[in-house]
């Protein structure tokens, strides 16, 4: 088939009309009202509020602001922002109260303590994957990287429990804005709009139950790439557009190249396409500039991450 | 990255849900109280840690166990922390490698570089 740098252009007023059709069906197959739509502050959220919006109107559209204490303070700023701009109804839920309730700070904290006992309110931290897939072969392993008041970082390989620990209590964040999202949504006998993009999709990079709970996903078919020309389209703020995609999940910035894909969108998203639709590893590096061994290395990523998260994609399984 | 400091993963492991003791490899035994090879200890964990549910428990000495979907990346991490509790080895991060780690082979051959390469009769 063919496999060039431009095979994922597309006519955006097309497809957003196509999605908003999509939209539409979905709506009135549920039986709703309106809809409900989570703001990051993130592209992500900015082109599926957009799309919302231009299905139904500002009026059907509500979106729901929820950060908590280690979230970028400019997430709030840009969903804000944004929320103007569409002219639809927001409201903001701190989920701080709820997560120091059930001790998921704390928690988390002592993990990272294991390994650095000098963590403090102070410090920030964040866990990453070998960076440069394209330029190395490494496991996907990863680190906790630490940072102090006075910007010293360090680092440190997890182990398998302390991994699950951190997992665990930050995937809660995802969980406790799914219950916000349903809480207001079921209200209002609305709608729960997802915002996971395809390249997320196809490697599992959202949240079971988190995230990944909505009841409609009208981005999921798009790669990042394709996000960013449609949210070209559809206007949404520079700002937003010019952001480094980030799981802002952490209280030291880290971005989802650093946490997860390990290769930039630019490359990562024709790569996922060529593995995707099996184009041959010879037709990717002729299009692409890359050798064999890299091209096959990523492509091995991409099995390991799809078959590993395929349970987050499907119903639970159970027998007939 | 930095090397690990005042870690003390081995002590006090309340976090750890698989319990692996240094283990003297001169106990561990078949059922004919044989001792087992490094490489039959190692399929040993392998098929205990990673395979419950499995239909099958078989796979081949240079079957990748991640194309194989025997270990995923997580379970990378317990295999690391096996291997440098019960042969007493440091893996250092950049040794973290499908050609160190992803099949038995490679892991025996790994593992008797590292050891071989700390005896001081050497």
């Amino acid at each position: 088939m063919a496999f060039h740098k431009h095979i994922l252009d597309y006519d955006c007023k097309a497809e957003a009309d196509r999605i908003c059709a999509f939209l539409r069906a979905q709506m009135f197959a549920f039986k709703r009202r309106g809809i409900v739509i989570g703001l990051s502050g993130g592209i992500d959220s900015a082109v599926a509020a957009a799309l919302c919006v231009r299905a139904f109107g500002q009026r059907k559209v509500y979106g729901l602001i929820l950060p908590e204490k280690e979230s970028n303070p400019v997430s709030e700023e840009y969903a804000k922002l944004h929320a103007l701009r569409l002219g639809i109804e927001t409201v903001k839920v701190d989920l701080t109260p709820v997560l120091e309730a059930i001790d998921i700070y704390r928690k988390r904290d002592e993990i990272i303590r294991r390994f650095f006992p000098e963590y403090s309110k102070e410090h920030r931290f964040k866990i990453t994957l070998p960076p440069d897939l394209l330029k190395r072969e490494m496991f996907n392993i990863f680190s906790l990287v630490v940072a102090d008041g006075s910007g010293k970082i360090k680092s440190a390989r997890l182990d398998a429990a302390a991994l699950n620990g951190i997992v665990a209590a930050t995937n809660t964040k995802q969980r406790m804005r799914m219950l916000q999202l349903y809480y207001h949504a079921e209200k209002m006998n609305y709608l729960v709009c997802g915002t996971t993009n395809r390249s997320e999709t196809v490697q599992g990079f959202f949240v079971k139950f988190g995230d990944g709970g909505v009841d409609v996903e009208p981005l999921a078919h798009l790669y990042k790439i394709q996000i960013y020309r449609m949210s070209e389209y559809l206007d949404v703020p520079e700002e937003i557009r010019k952001r480094a995609p980030s799981p802002d999940t952490y209280s030291f910035p880290v971005s989802d190249e650093e946490f997860f894909f390990r290769i930039p969108f630019e490359q990562l998203d024709l790569l996922l396409y060529a593995w995707e639709n099996k184009v041959s590893v010879s037709r990717v590096c002729a299009a692409m500039g890359l050798d064999k061994d890299q091209v096959e290395r990523v492509f091995r990523d991409f099995s390991a991450k799809h078959n590993a998260s395929g349970h987050v994609r499907k119903p639970p399984p159970a027998l007939e | 990255m930095e090397a690990l400091e005042n870690l003390s993963i081995l002590s006090e492991n309340r976090y750890n849900t698989h319990k692996s003791p240094r283990k003297d490899l001169s106990m561990e035994t078949d059922s004919k109280s044989k001792p087992l090879d490094m490489k039959s200890t190692l399929k040993a964990f392998i098929i205990e840690s990673f395979m419950l549910g499995a239909e099958s428990t078989d796979f081949l000495d240079e079957d990748s166990f991640m194309e194989k979907g025997i270990i995923d990346s997580t379970g990378v991490l317990e295999l690391l922390q096996y291997i440098e509790e019960t042969f007493e080895i440091k893996v250092e991060d950049d040794e973290v490698l499908p050609e160190n780690l992803d099949s038995l082979v490679n892991l025996e051959c790994f593992i008797k570089r590292k050891t071989a390469g700390s005896d001081p009769a050497q």
